[in-house]
């Protein structure tokens, strides 16, 4: 598979994304994830088997639905549910800890995850920008196995040395992965520091430090395998309208 | 049993000063727009409105400074339309005009 030719940015975060779903999973994602909504559902035409839980209370809603919009709050996430299963019975699962992954993302991250949701600048009650809130992030995130941020833009202003005012961070002791434009990072169970995990094929160690506002000690990383021919089938199946591309825009 | 159904201009007067308004909707999805523009006409002062994610029938009341405050876990207008700007006209600044309470 050919970067550029064959896929681009979008196919290889759906990629990496699908790739973080083992057999047997519960999954979650929010509003306002159009991207971790398409990688969900080829994930799912793909034939894994996981759990499905998000914001339209619908329960492993059928995967074949295409998304029109780039919400994650209209009826394909929902129509053809094997259940309805509210938020509030989401946030029970998780917090009873059988949940797996639960995918979220942010404004603003530093090395130890701590993310910037609420907002950015001045203080609490006098914010020079005024973020959208944790969306359930700072209960999800502590009790969370695998919590997966993905982010569709990878530059200083978002990964950055410091972050003022945390919204949520991650618990030392469960996993916690970064998905981004070009790269993976994780910070495994029992460490502080997300750490250079691979970056994409069509980038280098070079230009992921360049853009990251932390210090990244890793030297080198290997390099994940490109987006397969039914990875990108599947993607293009589930999304006839190109949704994934609209996070990147 | 007391009687829900009212046009809009009646369910509108039983609104007053202060009260704390459950918005119902996610986002630019399934919310009582045109309730909230009844709202302005009035206008009214110091609502604090709530939800798990309110969108645009909550963000017209911010920005007609009708509300001084939100209760939410989420706040925004999701991809298609980004952070909701009445929410930010009223609540970014050195003299915000509203106050956000996150529960998330």
């Amino acid at each position: 598979m050919e970067y550029g030719k064959d896929y681009g940015k979008p196919e290889m975060m759906a990629a990496a994304i699908i790739r973080e779903i083992r057999e047997g999973d519960v999954v979650f994602h929010g509003l306002a994830s159009s991207t971790p909504m398409v990688a969900m559902k080829a994930a799912k035409a793909l034939g894994k088997e996981f759990t499905y839980v998000t914001l339209s209370d619908g329960l492993d809603h059928d995967w074949s639905n295409p998304p029109t919009v780039a919400s994650t709050l209209t009826a394909n996430t929902y129509e053809g549910s094997v259940a309805t299963f509210g938020l509030d019975e989401i946030f029970d699962l998780y917090a009873s800890g059988k949940g797996d992954i639960a995918f979220l993302s942010c404004l603003q991250m530093d090395k130890s995850g701590r993310i910037a949701m609420s907002y950015l600048g001045g203080d609490y009650d006098h914010p020079k920008l005024r973020g959208p809130g944790g969306a359930g992030s700072a209960t999800l995130t502590p009790v969370t196995p695998r919590t997966t941020i993905w982010k569709t833009v990878h530059d200083k202003r978002t990964f950055v040395e410091h972050v003022d005012f945390a919204t949520t961070a991650p618990d030392i002791n469960k996993d916690f992965t970064l998905i981004t434009p070009l790269c993976i990072f994780r910070k495994p169970a029992g460490e502080k520091y997300l750490k250079l995990d691979c970056i994409f094929p069509y980038t280098t160690v070079e230009e992921v430090k360049e853009n990251t506002g932390w210090i990244i000690d890793e030297k080198e990383a290997p390099v994940m395998d490109p987006p397969t021919e039914q990875e990108l089938a599947a993607l293009k199946r589930v999304d006839p309208h190109n949704i994934l591309a609209f996070e990147f825009k | 049993m007391r009687e829900k159904l009212m046009s809009l201009a009646q369910a509108a007067d039983l609104i007053k000063d202060g009260m704390l308004l459950g918005i119902g909707g996610n986002g630019m999805h399934r919310n009582p727009v045109l309730f909230s523009l009844a709202l302005t006409r009035k206008p009214l002062k110091e609502l604090k409105v709530c939800g798990a994610a309110p969108g645009i029938g909550a963000d017209i009341l911010l920005a007609t400074f009708q509300a001084d405050t939100a209760y939410f876990g989420f706040f925004g207008l999701e991809n298609e339309a980004g952070l909701a700007p009445g929410m930010r006209k009223a609540m970014e600044g050195p003299e915000p005009k509203a106050r956000a309470m996150e529960g998330s």
